[in-house]
């Protein structure tokens, strides 16, 4: 059941080589990348992650706007699923990990001593990189982040249930298989079955740590179309290894590279006239 | 390596894999062989006239006219042998005192055999104890003791510089030319009517009780205590037990002293002989904190919890760190708190792992006897009710075994029902291993999809 | 639904403690626990079946931990009977009084110590000076004492046994036996050694005594119930039952423990191959 995309055709086609333009042409750096527009939903300013003494993320300074697609690419170890993390404090479960700076979300710091970190997590989904449902029934996953946060009848959990699999574009597919084990769907049914439970507590943000890169691609192609239809709604901030995908799916990419932030821009023009060296070499494949 | 060698080494491998499984299945035989056929003859024996009597006369089982008529027929067979010894007595009578001395020591000691086998003889009063009330109940008893009729067990002491050779001699000797002698050749061809023996599945030996010091009847007081005992256990050691591993697996910081003191406890009560847990079971549980004001089965239960309790943690803590990582991270980044966490996600993902160990440590606690023997176990007990579990000791399998085997009145006359408590209680153990391998199969197979 | 279950549970609970008091004639206490001597158990399990068949609601439990361990029950107030086949020594009394505890005896039968040998074993008669240095360790071939010339294999029983202490008063008049000597648990223990080592010699209780070894005559008497009762045989002890205080007349403790002063059971008594107090 291959299903193509019609969006397909209007994104950049990443097998044709992106002619740079030679360094005397190309136009001066900005010294400061542009805010961009709208809300900023998720700010970082001087942050840093270490494991020890090691600092994983390097004094970061990042504003993320409301209801666009962000993301961040880098080479491996370059710190995109650390920053990633810290933002629902997921770091917190790594001992030996402490932070420094600022990471607020709307304008509030998500370490500060009064944050209750089981709401912040209500209000930042996750979705990982192998899919994990609970080796319950379809039915069970999705309502589990519901009923924590104290829903509880019977019928109010169905229309919940039913609601965040239509958003995860699954409910055709499960809708007779509810309660079955949710161990049982396949690899990409998995992960948009972790989709819609994450999206059932309706958070504000979702982050989305390299969700595709173990899935085949045709299941990866049905998770970005997803991702494209959760725009606007939702805040998604996509760590991802592949380059071409960033630049399909994000209306924003930032690169990392040794925990710094190299660059931050709209993705169009992060990939076809990027202000660093680093980057330019970075997406041209001469490292990474 | 040389793709020869290779080759050679590898088959060497695989056949002392094989070996090994193959005298590892031929040692079991070897030990549950025996057990299992020799304990099987405490539930299917040939059983004789008189042990429908016992059965109708002390459990009130089985069909009385039948056993009425099969009693009189079996005592109108007895009764040629019966009228012999009246007819040698009167003999007795017209003998000369030397002559009556002898005769009346060769006829006590036939007739203190012949009680033995077919029970009472007419004219005898009434046995005050009922093993002497009955003739033997079993048919392969019925022909041994029918051999110390028969036969005489002298020791022939001839050779001074060894110990003396059993030696044989047929009582029929004593009686020749008496009225007695054609008994001897009677009671073998006639056994079979004078007992009509059959084939008998007898399931009362675990639900009746024993009576006379397990002459009669079955086992179901030992049954019934080790039950009480087990699970007596398995409700103490794994709340505690779970509890601790959640403790460690999850919230136990894994570099601090504390903890690995704690880990230190667990590995030594872990190692700990169980002679010591009995002691200490009398020690503090009875004589400290009075949990009873004697032996019960409360006390044993703590006893044995406190034994089980390692492996309960063990067995637990494993489950609980098999379970993927990634449920926990999955689950706390829905907002879930640790604790619900762990109740609602990691638990259930741990069960089949969990229950498995317990009925292991179920197992273990059955067979369990030295932390028994001073805090719950006794020798002769009533089957307990519910709550008298509180204040009262029991008997229990695996001590009455030893106490039937070494310390009875009788050990030869009760052979089977030794080992038919063995049988019951490899049998127990048994069930419940494979019940925690059903188990974990069932579970699992649910948790994988 | 749950109303039924739970009306269910309470008819049940009643059923269960109406069947636990029905039955009980005579008063007191109707769970009685009896712990002590191996020696004696026989005769404990005999009464006690037979009293519990005459009263279905007494419930007597019974444990063959040793005489010593017996006293040691009974003045820790964890048995109300103390079945020893020996007297209690002053300090177990002593013991006793302190923890208010005042131990009367009851002597049920009379035991004669047989010593007994394996069946196939020529010696049919030892003195009891001969027995005390075999023990002893002075004798160690039974040609020696009229038999083949095989090492004596000395089987004795372990120091909380009222057999061994009453061993050790009547024959060895209280010096101590030889290291080789090897100590087993009970009355039973002895003659399973016994019957399966023909060498051995060891001392059982009376009751115990069966076709499978050979009680010695001991001076020329042969241990037998005229000889026991009488005293001719040299190593016999009365057997007790311990209570504390006397118990209370007409209750079930009172019954048991005077249930061999009647017809029935010194028959009891005699049936299990012990000697009775009388000639009833």
């Amino acid at each position: 059941m291959a299903v193509v995309s019609e969006k397909g055709a209007a994104r950049v086609n990443p097998s044709v080589p992106v002619p740079s333009l030679p360094p005397s042409e190309r136009p001066p750096p900005d010294p400061a990348p542009a805010p961009p527009a709208g809300r900023i939903h998720v700010a970082a300013e001087g942050f840093s992650v270490f494991y020890a003494d090691v600092e994983a993320v390097r004094s970061v300074t990042l504003a993320i706007p409301q209801g666009r697609v962000t993301a961040i690419i880098g080479p491996s170890g370059c710190g995109k699923s650390t920053l990633l993390r810290a933002i629902n404090r997921m770091n917190d479960l790594i001992p030996g990990c402490r932070v420094s700076g600022r990471l607020t979300l709307d304008g509030e710091d998500v370490y500060g001593p009064q944050i209750d970190v089981t709401a912040l997590r209500q209000r930042v989904g996750m979705v990982f990189q192998k899919p994990n449902p609970f080796p319950k029934s379809v039915f069970d996953n999705v309502a589990f982040g519901p009923r924590i946060h104290g829903i509880r009848g019977r019928s109010q959990l169905e229309a919940v249930v039913e609601r965040s699999l239509r958003r995860a574009a699954l409910w055709g597919e499960v809708q007779d298989r509810l309660h079955e084990n949710a161990l049982g769907l396949s690899g990409g049914q998995q992960q948009r079955l972790c989709i819609a439970r994450a999206l059932a507590v309706q958070p504000e943000l979702l982050l989305m740590d390299e969700p595709t890169s173990a899935l085949d691609p045709i299941a990866a192609s049905r998770i970005e179309d997803l991702i494209d239809e959760l725009r606007g709604e939702y805040t998604v901030i996509i760590v991802t290894h592949n380059m071409q995908q960033a630049a399909r799916v994000s209306d924003l990419t930032a690169f990392m590279y040794m925990g710094e932030l190299v660059e931050f821009d709209a993705t169009s023009r992060l990939f076809t006239s990027p202000a660093q060296a680093r980057t330019q070499d970075y997406i041209t494949g001469r490292f990474g | 390596m040389q793709r020869g060698s290779r080759e050679l080494v590898d088959r060497a491998f695989t056949g002392v894999g094989l070996v090994s499984i193959v005298l590892l299945a031929a040692a079991l035989l070897t030990l549950l062989g025996p057990i299992v056929l020799r304990g099987l003859g405490a539930f299917v024996f040939r059983g004789t006239v008189e042990h429908r009597r016992v059965l109708l006369e002390q459990f009130g089982r089985g069909d009385t006219e039948e056993v009425q008529r099969e009693l009189a027929a079996a005592r109108a067979a007895r009764e040629p042998v019966y009228d012999m010894i009246a007819a040698f007595e009167r003999e007795m009578k017209q003998a000369g005192p030397a002559e009556r001395r002898a005769m009346g020591e060769s006829l006590d000691g036939l007739k203190a055999a012949l009680r033995e086998l077919l029970g009472p003889l007419p004219g005898d009063p009434d046995p005050p104890l009922l093993r002497l009330r009955f003739g033997q109940t079993r048919w392969d008893r019925a022909l041994v003791k029918l051999q110390s009729v028969l036969w005489r067990e002298q020791y022939d002491y001839s050779d001074p510089t060894v110990m003396g050779r059993k030696v044989l001699v047929p009582r029929a000797d004593e009686f020749r030319g008496t009225a007695l002698e054609p008994l001897f050749d009677r009671l073998p061809a006639e056994l079979e009517a004078m007992l009509r023996p059959r084939w008998t599945v007898y399931w009362g030996f675990l639900f009746d009780r024993s009576r006379d010091a397990h002459f009669f009847g079955g086992i179901w007081a030992e049954l019934l205590g080790t039950v009480y005992l087990t699970v007596g256990a398995v409700l103490f050691a794994v709340p505690m037990g779970v509890a601790s591993a959640i403790y460690l697996v999850e919230y136990a910081r894994e570099d601090s002293r504390p903890v690995r003191l704690l880990r230190t406890c667990i590995s030594t009560l872990a190692g700990v002989p169980s002679i010591v847990f009995g002691l200490f079971g009398l020690a503090f549980f009875i004589n400290t904190l009075h949990v009873s004001s004697s032996k019960s089965v409360l006390a044993g239960s703590l006893t044995l919890a406190i034994l089980i309790l390692p492996l309960v943690i063990r067995s637990a803590e494993e489950a609980l760190r098999a379970v993927p990582h990634t449920y926990k991270e999955a689950s706390l980044s829905l907002g879930a708190g640790r604790w619900r966490t762990v109740a609602t996600v990691i638990l259930p993902a741990a069960l089949p792992g969990i229950l498995t160990g317990v009925v292991i440590s179920m197992g273990r606690a059955a067979g369990e006897t030295a932390p028994i023997i001073f805090t719950a176990a006794v020798s002769v007990g009533q089957p307990l009710a519910l709550w008298e579990v509180f204040s009262r000791p029991t008997p229990a399998l695996p001590w009455n075994i030893y106490n039937l085997c070494s310390e009875h009145q009788a050990v030869d006359e009760i052979r089977h029902v030794q080992y038919g408590m063995v049988l019951t209680l490899v049998a127990l153990v048994l069930l419940l291993n494979s019940a925690a391998i059903f188990i974990r199969a069932r579970i699992s197979g649910r948790l994988r999809g | 639904m749950q109303g039924i279950i739970s009306r269910a549970w309470l008819a049940g609970l009643a059923v269960m403690a109406a069947a636990g008091a029905a039955g009980a004639e005579g008063s007191g206490p109707t769970e009685i626990v009896i712990d002590g001597s191996t020696t004696v158990g026989p005769i404990a399990k005999a009464f006690a079946e037979y009293y519990m068949k005459e009263h279905p609601g007494v419930s007597i439990t019974i444990s063959e931990s040793g005489s010593g361990n017996g006293a040691k029950s009974l003045i820790n107030g964890v048995c109300q009977i103390a079945a020893m086949s020996r007297f209690m020594h002053d300090t177990e009394v002593k013991a006793a009084v302190e923890k208010q505890i005042l131990p009367v005896p009851h002597a049920v039968a009379i035991d004669g110590i047989a010593l007994v040998v394996h069946p196939g074993n020529p010696v049919k008669d030892l003195k009891l000076e001969q027995i005390r240095d075999i023990y002893a360790g002075r004798i160690t071939n039974w040609s020696q004492v009229g038999g083949p010339n095989t090492k004596i294999v000395v089987i004795g029983r372990e120091s909380n046994s009222g057999t061994f202490e009453s061993f050790q008063l009547l024959v060895m008049k209280g010096e101590k036996t030889g290291p080789s000597v090897e100590s087993v648990g009970s009355n039973g223990a002895i003659r399973q050694r016994v019957q399966s080592t023909p060498a051995a010699i060891g001392y059982v209780g009376l009751g115990f005594v069966d076709r499978t070894v050979k009680p010695l005559m001991v001076n020329g008497v042969s241990c037998e119930r005229q000889a026991v009762m009488t005293g001719r045989y040299p190593v016999c002890r009365p057997l007790f039952l311990f209570t504390s205080g006397y118990p209370e007349l007409g209750s079930h403790l009172h019954a048991l423990v005077t249930l061999h002063l009647h017809k029935k059971g010194q028959e009891i008594v005699e049936a299990l191959g012990y000697v009775p107090l009388t000639d009833y």
